[in-house]
């Protein structure tokens, strides 16, 4: 039997990093009895270790909690989490799509913040009904009268009635629950119209293959159900439905507004994708739900293993880790300097960061990274278009019509004091201020446009540090502008290493390429010889740095008392030099290869 | 011999600073181990052909003390006639009675720690004595009888210049030593040179004028009659130090005392150990009848064919003998390790028919070479 729509409250949760969501989540399953303390981890929601590390979500989790209300009634309230990262958006918005509410969880001393925001638009434009929270409310820095004002300025939202709570204390958390089912409305659905339900999240499994995460809109989803993905058109048989409570509990069936997932015998996430329609084979619904959209790598980098012979594990890892995120791609790439190796695309930096921690880690690879990259759309002068995911790739400039680059529109949050920080920060970058706004008498709000490959290379970081970890940002895909861009080699040692070149604006190239050998002349050890680091625009040599040759490393004394010590240092030491790249004569260790990342 | 009158700022070895050691009851320690161990290894009549009284400071005890330390370990063995046992001096406690008194103990060699002879090198060294005093106890142990005396010199010392080594290794060459051995200044964990010089290396000579200085002193010493025959160390032909030169080539040795190691070669492809560093846990330990052993290793045939060619390599002239290590191993160097081409191209290392050995350019950069070179399949 479905269970009454309207004993159903699906919702969300909004918050930027660190204002308490997943603690937030914790209390409510803790309150509910949905898990008790003792199998209570701290964060239960965030399942992946490094998730846990990070302190992020990035896969989105659910949990079904069960309620019993004030007016007597049992709820079924299903929480949507949603991931936290600006890369992530796509993924968050269908998220979103499978509530009907969303709680705005807001630090009440520190306030509104970009990621919020953009989350929060994303849920207005999803049509949800959603009610503030203020959390962190026992910290004596807490201004909730203030926090209140700013929400209902900046977000637009009735803040009047805003629950307020600590999540870190337990305080207010029933308050919240009932709040879910007051002011959060019933799923709309019925149960009688063809199946149609919602993918909003998908992973490999080991034991179960795929597992979908649905939320049903009409009809019912069971057992021996003959599902189709209407993106796609591909089919399979149900063997499974279920809700996650958290733990995953199979049940007979899913109906209209009910959130659960599907075990159907599907073997890689490719299959399916976040966003899609699932329908009833036999009877089909006419129209899938709106706003479908294929995930889009915007940044691009090159993987290769340190030593060669890894190459068919790394193959291996990234068909496993593909499985379970649709929006990594990858295809096999071959480097003069690194040999075999993938081009792989991610949905932005931090989620290339997620990947490539992951490939070491749970697979064991020590791994190359070249620097990270857009695609450029090129246009040669016969005519044709190409995409140009790898510098080395770029034609050489006689057969070039123009290059453009994708940009992107960021806004940006900060106190105001350091207003001036950031807007140097985005004219550095090659920003086109749109609007600048003081959203309180402390806080301001700016909009530029700005080349992707920019935010790609270090702005994050430099923002961190220009705002003291104060300012956060936000940014959607533009459009492709045409810019004045030039490749920039490196040369070590006369050779052009393909790997460590780099396209950059035409007006920065020989700062750039002036920082890049310095930088490389840090990072690069010593040798035997000496190393000469060029950095080049066609055939002109603009930078040049010396590594000059390591004189003396011998070690002076090696008497009986040394032997053994002396040969466990140089087993160490030799195992040190295994995760450095020989390319040429030359060692570099794998952070040069990122030079750039470092440099300003 | 775990006690020093003033500790070194740069040495990390683990010695006790005391105005007098107890060195009856150490020497009694030392007795027992020996007594212990030659029982559980079966050494007993084994072989004797060297025998080294060094680390912290030896010259600390009294000859009497020498003397019943060498009695009680050559009545444990089969000594050779030829007996080569050295003592390391330093010049701050030793007069020509003392000297007179080892050598009738039966200390055939001595090994003198000058480390300098330019007395604002020695302040900042650390050390407890003047260059005066270093030429005293030199001609002391002349005095004494002593045909084979050796000097210790350090380079590449804060605030040294290649003409102040210059004058130094002038100095020395002139003594006519038998024996020399030349340290650079090693900046070692845990002293307090690691935290006076560690970050930046300021005040201490650059990496270029330490090598410079190293190739100075082989060629001086070298146009002076002696044999440059390991990375540190010289000698007049015929007077190599045969104590360490079995380290070299791997032969057995046992060690006694707080810190000392012990090698067997076999069985398999040998194994070490090594005693606890402090000195008055090791005579606790050792009066309780107990074993003062730290820890042990048995050496895999990877590790065992590591050493020889990490130890192999420093012997200048003879270097890495192809023949033993075959013989040991099965495999030729040039087999069982990759690297070799890229290391003769760059006239880093030289193979000879029966050896290899460094070149000039090689002998700066051992360590470098030796992380050049892997074992094939590991």
């Amino acid at each position: 039997m479905a269970t009454d729509v309207q004993k159903i409250r699906n919702f969300s949760i909004i918050a930027h990093i660190d204002h308490g969501k997943s603690t937030l989540s914790d209390r409510l399953l803790e309150y509910t009895g949905t898990i008790t303390k003792r199998e209570m981890m701290d964060q239960f929601l965030d399942k992946m270790d490094l998730e846990r590390e990070r302190g992020i979500t990035i896969k989105a989790q659910t949990a079904r909690l069960v309620y019993k209300a004030d007016d007597g009634n049992t709820y079924i309230l299903n929480l949507i989490d949603t991931p936290g990262h600006v890369d992530f958006s796509y993924e968050v918005s269908r998220s979103l799509t499978a509530c009907e509410g969303a709680l705005l969880i807001v630090d009440a001393s520190q306030g509104v913040e970009a990621q919020t925001l953009a989350h929060l638009y994303t849920a207005v434009d999803v049509g949800l009904d959603i009610f503030p929270v203020l959390n962190k409310i026992d910290l004596p820095s807490a201004d909730p009268e203030r926090i209140k004002e700013e929400i209902e300025e900046v977000c637009g939202i009735d803040a009047s009635e805003a629950v307020l709570t600590s999540a870190k204390a337990g305080i207010g958390i029933k308050d919240v629950l009932e709040a879910i089912v007051k002011r959060i409305p019933p799923p709309k659905g019925d149960i009688n119209k063809p199946l149609k339900a919602l993918v909003f999240d998908c992973w490999y499994d080991t034991y179960q293959g795929v597992v979908v995460q649905i939320r049903v809109m009409d009809g019912v989803i069971k057992k021996g159900t003959r599902l189709r993905f209407m993106a796609n058109g591909k089919e399979f048989d149900v063997d499974k439905v279920g809700v996650f409570t958290p733990g995953p509990k199979t049940i007979d069936e899913l109906g209209p507004g009910e959130v659960g997932f599907v075990i159907a015998g599907i073997k890689e996430v490719r299959d399916t994708s976040v966003g899609d329609t699932i329908t009833d084979a036999a009877n089909p619904t006419a129209e899938p739900l709106p706003g479908y959209k294929p995930a889009k790598s915007m940044v691009f980098s090159g993987l290769y293993p340190v030593d060669s012979s890894q190459y068919e594990d790394l193959k291996e890892a990234v068909q496993k880790l593909r499985l379970n995120d649709s929006s990594f791609t990858f295809e096999p790439e071959t480097s003069l300097a690194l040999g075999f190796g993938f081009r792989c695309g991610f949905l932005g930096l931090f989620h290339m960061e997620i990947i490539q921690e992951r490939l070491e880690r749970e697979y064991n690879l020590s791994l190359i990274t070249t620097a990270p990259t857009v695609a450029y759309r090129v246009t040669k002068t016969d005519g044709e278009v190409l995409m140009v995911e790898n510098p080395s790739e770029l034609p050489t400039p006689q057969y070039i019509e123009m290059i453009e680059e994708p940009f992107i529109n960021a806004t940006l949050h900060m106190p105001s004091e350091y207003l001036g920080a950031v807007l140097g920060l985005c004219e550095g970058k090659r920003g086109i201020q749109k609007e600048i706004k003081f959203i309180s008498t402390t806080r301001a709000m700016v909009l530029y446009e700005i080349p992707l490959n920019e935010i790609v290379l270090d702005f994050y970081d430099k923002l961190k540090t220009l705002t003291k970890g104060y300012a956060s940002m936000d940014y959607e895909y533009l459009d492709f502008r045409r810019s004045d861009l030039v490749k920039l080699d490196i040369l070590i040692n006369s050779e052009g290493v393909d790997a460590l070149s780099l396209i950059v604006p035409r007006e920065r190239a020989f700062s750039r390429g002036k920082e890049l050998a310095e930088k490389m002349k840090e990072i690069i050890p010593r040798q035997m010889f000496e190393v000469i680091i060029q950095a080049a625009i066609g055939s002109k040599i603009i930078a040049r740095e010396t590594i000059k040759a390591l004189r003396k490393n011998v070690t002076a004394k090696c008497y009986g008392g040394d032997i053994s010590r002396k040969r466990k240092l140089l087993e160490k030491q030799k195992e040190g030099k295994k995760r450095m790249k020989q390319v040429g004569r030359v060692e570099l260790p794998q952070e040069a290869f990122l030079a750039v990342l470092k440099v300003s | 011999m775990p006690f020093c009158r003033r500790k070194c700022p740069y040495c990390d070895f683990k010695s006790i600073e005391t105005k007098s050691a107890p060195e009856e009851r150490f020497a009694l320690c030392l007795t027992k181990e020996l007594e212990k161990i030659t029982g559980e290894a079966g050494l007993h009549e084994a072989r004797l052909s060297t025998l080294y009284l060094g680390g912290g400071t030896p010259s600390i005890l009294s000859p009497d003390t020498v003397a019943s330390i060498l009695d009680s370990i050559r009545s444990f063995f089969k000594p050779d006639k030829d007996l080569e046992v050295t003592l390391e001096v330093n010049p701050d406690t030793v007069d020509l009675g003392k000297l007179t008194g080892f050598r009738s103990s039966g200390v055939t060699r001595l090994s003198i720690g000058f480390q300098a002879l330019d007395d604002r090198h020695l302040v900042l060294l650390g050390r407890a004595h003047t260059a005066e005093a270093s030429l005293r106890a030199f001609s002391s142990a002349r005095e004494a009888g002593f045909t084979n005396a050796g000097v210790d010199l350090m380079f590449a010392i804060p605030g040294q210049t290649l003409s102040d080594w210059e004058a130094t290794l002038r100095k020395v060459s002139a003594l006519r030593p038998e024996h020399i051995s030349l340290y650079g200044l090693t900046i070692e964990e845990g002293t307090p040179f690691h935290g006076r010089y560690a970050k930046g290396r300021v005040g201490l000579p650059t990496e270029e004028i330490e090598a410079s200085m190293y190739l100075m002193a082989k060629d001086m010493l070298t146009a002076a009659g002696y044999c440059h025959y390991e990375v540190s160390n010289f000698s007049l032909p015929g007077f190599e130090s045969r104590h360490n030169s079995s380290y070299w080539k791997g032969a057995h040795y046992l060690g006694l005392g707080p810190s000392a190691h012990s090698y067997l070669s076999k069985p398999l492809w040998g194994s070490r150990w090594w005693n606890i560093a402090g000195p008055y846990e090791y005579m606790d330990l050792v009066e309780r009848g107990e074993s003062p052993i730290e820890a042990k290793e048995a050496l895999t045939r990877e590790e065992a064919m590591l050493e020889a060619l990490m130890l192999g390599l420093r012997m200048v002239e003879e270097g890495l003998k192809t023949g033993p290590f075959t013989q040991r191993f099965g495999l030729s160097p040039m087999e069982a390790f990759s690297g070799w081409d890229g290391l003769l191209s760059d006239g880093l290392v030289e193979a000879l028919s029966d050896r290899v050995v460094l070149t000039r350019k090689g002998l700066l950069l051992l360590n470098e070479i030796l992380l050049k070179l892997s074992l094939k399949g590991a």
